[in-house]
This record gives structure tokens, C-alpha cells and sequence, in this order.
């Protein structure tokens, strides 16, 4: 290979990267949307705090205090689902 | 007794302007000494008949005759079109707290209304002023008890009271064609429904949290079964906890609830503002204020009995305060134009606590299918970089020294991971993401499951907790 068709080949390179880089980027935003879309748990989420709202008011003194604890067990897993899903929502990117 | 309950032909709005005049001490006061008549917006108007109060329980009513025109001027009948007895309702803050600690959601109000409590009073004082102390039996007591100037008065509760009263009135009134009802705001509307049931009085009462539960186990009976649903009537703001109930809706009160507007709107606002007093640390306290937190601050006046809280047709009838399609009858599940009290079916509500299980497990089998689409993505990402690849691959002839695997390396190129087949997402945050959905998923699962055994046995419930939590 001559220097000119190394640098032709070059050039052809920098070209098509920068065609799959467009298509890639417009992919690759539309298939974070569709998976944000797909993945959406917020009004679970909303319906959850009202359950934790309901039980909270449900109970007094110790039984209170010994759910509270429990609850919040749960409100961490439902923080690291939804910290989590944020987390790859955002990785889903091109360089 | 008679037991057949006459419909007086005074309007919603009647109602609610005698309700209004019951805060007004003063001018009560004032035409009761004169004996100047109340006109109200309708040309009604009503004579204060009758004063009664008692500090030691909080009763304050006021019994007003309607007035008659005679010869162009306003007269008070031997035997008055209506007789309206009017409850004053009391401190806002405190039926607040009462209604809020009730247990499981509806008010409960304490005890048996016809409970005696002894009090100390002068000798001299009339019974229904106020007394000195509650009387509890020490020395102290015994003392002035010995001395002669005292004396021991037994009282019962202000709805006894307030009972009491509206049967002294029917029997003044017995064998006449006036028609006698009751009507009044907050504790003063709960006053005016409970006397309305026991006496056979029609009764209209604003914002008035539930008291079905202190009539006894007979009348409570009747309630349920609809037998004062065409005499009672509770006109509720849904916004307000008080009226309304805080969480989801009370069953019922005594007869038919009229909401100014849908209620199942208004019970997240209701919620909103109940959450603030629990206080709750951590993750979980965050989390709720986190979706309720925005209205803490916010203490809106759902409860007062003013325009912005009813609003009446040219008619007199109630009106939806929101400019929506109508009033809502709870008894019959549907809005209507107005406020008759026609319907006849009884609601039966499912539990609250089977309400709750029946909701979670909709979020449950919602996440499930989010979970779903987090364990779909690797598959969607591998086609969207095979898509590319034949897009792209379909422009090679315009590089006539390229070839179909140059393009996987401009794929490459623009991949800023590569590790197990992942090229455009971090793999180890997908797997994450689906491990804390399956947990909190199992998790869920498991607090549904107790929700619903709490709801077979409601009274059980702090032993079901106990199991639940191993303590």
C-alpha cells in the first residue's frame, strides 16, 4: 500500500466513522428514550409511598416504630431500583 | 316516638346560613334579647328562639323559628313553618387531631356519647354553666363538698345533649304541621346528624366527619342498610379530612354524603397534608416527601364553612365547587345536578386495607413489566447496532477502498464499553438495575401479602404485625 492510498483509505475511514457516529448517535438516544419509557415505574413508585403512608398510620407506639424499620428497608430497595435505573439510563450513550 | 321524618322545604342553602349564624355569638346573642328576626339572601327569615350552651362539654345551640310576614311586617307563628336547631361546631385544630388519630381512618370521637361525667359546681350555678373541676373523688373535693356550697351535676356528651334538646323540641311541637330539622358544621354537623337519626328529624350538616359508629349497634344497622338515606343529609368538601375522611373516603355518614366535587380527586391532596405529622426518618421519610412532601408547607382551608368551600344554584341546592359536571352522591356512586337524596342503593366499600393490598399488587405487576424491559435491553441494543450496520453498510459503495468490516470498527470506534457483547451501555448498571427491581419486586410481595391478612382481620391486626416482623 502507497502512502497516497494509505492516506485515501485514511480519509475514507475518518469519513464513514463520522456516518456510523450520526447514526449511531441518533440510535442510540432513541433506544434510551424507548427504555425510559419501557421502564418508567414512577406511578408504582407513587402508589408504594401511599402504602407506606397508609401502614405508618395504621400502627402506634412500638408496633410503629418496629414497622418504620421494615418500611425503610423496603424505601432503600425502592432507591437503589430507582438510583439504579437512572444509572444505566445515563450510561446508554456513544463516546 | 314517631318514627316518620318529615322533608322541611328549606334549601341547602337555608342550611348553610343558619350553620354560618351559629359562629356568630354575638348577633345570636343580639336578635335572641331583641327579638329581631335573621333575613337571609333567600328573604327567609328565622327567630333565635332558644340559646343553650354548656363550657364543660362544648355544646352550643341555637333553635330558630321561622318567621312569618304578617300585615308587611315579620312576626314569630305560634306554629312556625320550621324549626331549625342549629349546632355550633368547635375548635377546628382539635377535631382535626381527633379525626387523625381515630384508628383505620374513621372517626370514631371517643366513647359512648351517653356517658355521665361528674363535675363540681357552686350551689348556686345554673347546670348548664361552667363547672369548677371534674369530679374525681380526692380528699380535696370532699372537702368542699362538706363545706355546703358545692355540688356534684352529672353531664353526658354534647351529642346526648344536643339529643336531649332536639327531643324537647319535636315534643314541644308534637301534633303541629312545623317541621323540625337540624344542620350544622364540623363536630356541630356530627351533632346535628346524630340528634337528626335518634329523633326522626331531617338534617342537613357541613364538613361533618363520620359518626356512625357512636349510634348504637341497632341504629348502625338501619344506617347501613339506608333507612335515613332520604333524611340526612352530609354535604363534604372530598378536600377535607375532616369531612371527608383522611385517606380514602369514610364508608358513609348517617344518610347521604353529597361531595362538592369527584372525591377520588381530592384524596392525594388529603394525604398530602396528612403525612407531615408522622416525622418519619431516613430513607423512607425522605421517600415519602419526596412524593407527598410538596404540599407540607401547605395547610389549605378545606374545612371552614365559607363560599369558597360551598357554593349554592339559584335554587338553593348545593353546587360543585370546581365548575365540574356536578355534586357526587356517594350512596349512589354517580354525580347528579343537584343534591336530592333519590338513590337508594347502599355502597358497600371494600375494606380500606383491601383497597391497599388490590393497589400494590397493580404497582407489583407494573414493575414486573419494567423489569421486563430492563431484561429485554440487551437484546434491543444488539439490534440497534445491527441496524446501523446495515445502514451503514448500504452506504459502502460511496468508499469504494472500504469494506463491510471497516464499518464494525466505526462501530467500534464509538463504543465507549465493550464487554460482554455490551458496546453502547454499561452492562454491570443493566445488571444492577434488574437485580434491584427483582429484590424490591420480591420485597413488595412480601408486604402485600401482609396488607391482605391484615385486612381479613382488622382488630388482629398489631398480632398479624408481630408475626409479620417475627418480633
Amino acid at each position: 500500500m502507497d502512502a497516497d492510498e494509505f492516506y485515501r483509505r485514511l480519509q475514507q475511514n475518518e469519513e464513514l466513522k463520522k456516518i456510523v457516529g450520526s447514526s449511531l448517535k441518533t440510535h442510540c438516544q432513541n433506544l434510551k428514550e424507548d427504555t425510559k419509557h419501557a421502564s418508567d415505574f414512577s406511578s408504582a413508585q407513587q402508589v408504594v409511598a401511599e402504602v407506606y403512608v397508609a401502614l405508618l398510620s395504621s400502627f402506634e407506639g412500638k408496633a410503629k416504630d418496629a414497622l418504620i424499620q421494615r418500611l425503610n428497608e423496603n424505601a432503600k430497595m425502592l432507591t437503589n431500583a430507582t438510583e439504579n435505573r437512572s444509572a444505566f439510563l445515563r450510561s446508554i450513550k456513544t463516546k | 316516638m314517631n318514627t316518620k321524618t318529615d322533608i322541611p322545604n328549606l334549601t341547602d342553602k337555608d342550611y348553610f346560613s343558619l350553620s354560618q349564624n351559629t359562629y356568630s355569638e354575638k348577633k345570636m346573642r343580639k336578635a335572641y334579647e331583641n327579638k329581631t328576626p335573621l333575613v337571609n339572601d333567600s328573604k327567609k327569615a328565622f327567630y333565635v328562639d332558644k340559646i343553650k350552651k354548656d363550657p364543660d362539654t362544648g355544646l352550643d345551640v341555637y333553635v330558630f323559628v321561622q318567621a312569618k310576614k304578617k300585615e308587611g311586617k315579620w312576626v314569630k307563628p305560634k306554629e312556625p313553618e320550621n324549626v331549625v336547631v342549629g349546632f355550633q361546631g368547635t375548635n377546628q385544630e382539635q377535631i382535626k387531631a381527633d379525626v387523625i388519630s381515630a384508628d383505620g381512618g374513621n372517626v370514631v370521637m371517643g366513647q359512648d356519647p351517653k356517658k355521665k361525667v361528674k363535675y363540681i359546681m357552686k350551689k348556686e350555678a345554673p347546670e348548664n354553666s361552667k363547672a369548677i373541676t371534674k369530679y374525681n373523688g380526692s380528699m380535696e373535693q370532699a372537702m368542699l363538698l362538706k363545706s355546703g356550697e358545692y355540688k356534684i351535676v352529672t353531664k353526658t356528651s354534647q351529642f346526648d345533649q344536643g339529643d336531649k334538646l332536639v327531643a324537647n323540641e319535636v315534643k314541644k311541637y308534637a301534633g303541629t304541621n312545623t317541621v323540625i330539622s337540624t344542620t350544622g358544621h364540623s363536630l356541630g354537623g356530627a351533632d346535628a346528624e346524630y340528634a337528626g337519626v335518634n329523633n326522626h328529624v331531617y338534617s342537613v350538616a357541613f364538613n361533618n366527619p363520620s359518626i356512625v359508629k357512636l349510634h348504637d349497634e341497632e341504629t348502625q344497622k338501619k344506617i347501613r342498610n339506608g333507612e335515613f338515606d332520604l333524611y340526612h343529609k352530609a354535604i363534604i368538601n372530598p378536600d377535607d379530612m375532616v369531612g371527608a375522611g383522611w385517606l380514602l373516603e369514610y364508608d358513609r355518614h348517617n344518610g347521604t354524603t353529597i361531595y362538592t366535587k369527584d372525591p377520588s380527586q381530592s384524596r392525594r391532596e388529603r394525604i398530602d397534608r396528612f403525612v407531615s405529622p408522622f416525622g418519619v426518618p431516613g430513607v423512607l421519610g425522605n421517600l415519602i416527601t419526596s412524593f407527598y412532601g410538596q404540599a407540607f408547607a401547605k395547610d389549605p382551608d378545606t374545612h371552614s364553612l365559607n363560599e369558597s368551600n360551598f357554593t349554592f344554584d339559584k335554587n338553593g341546592h348545593i353546587k360543585s365547587v370546581d365548575g365540574s359536571k356536578g355534586v357526587y352522591n356517594q350512596n349512589i356512586e354517580s354525580f347528579s345536578s343537584y343534591s336530592g337524596m333519590n338513590g337508594q342503593t347502599i355502597k358497600v366499600d371494600a375494606k380500606y386495607a383491601k383497597e391497599l393490598a388490590r393497589r400494590l399488587q397493580a404497582a407489583i405487576e407494573d414493575l414486573k413489566t419494567k423489569k421486563q424491559a430492563i431484561e429485554q435491553f440487551p437484546h434491543d441494543h444488539s439490534k440497534m447496532i445491527y441496524d446501523v450496520k446495515s445502514i451503514c453498510g448500504k452506504r459502502l459503495g460511496e468508499f469504494k477502498d472500504l469494506d463491510p468490516s471497516d464499518v464494525e470498527k466505526a462501530i467500534l470506534f464509538h463504543a465507549p464499553f465493550v464487554k460482554d457483547g455490551a458496546a453502547f451501555y454499561d452492562s454491570e448498571e443493566q445488571y444492577q438495575t434488574e437485580a434491584s427491581l427483582h429484590y424490591l419486586i420480591r420485597d413488595l410481595e412480601d408486604i402485600s401479602e401482609f396488607i391482605v391478612k391484615m385486612a381479613e382481620d382488622l382488630k388482629d391486626k398489631d398480632n398479624e404485625l408481630a408475626r409479620w416482623l417475627r418480633l
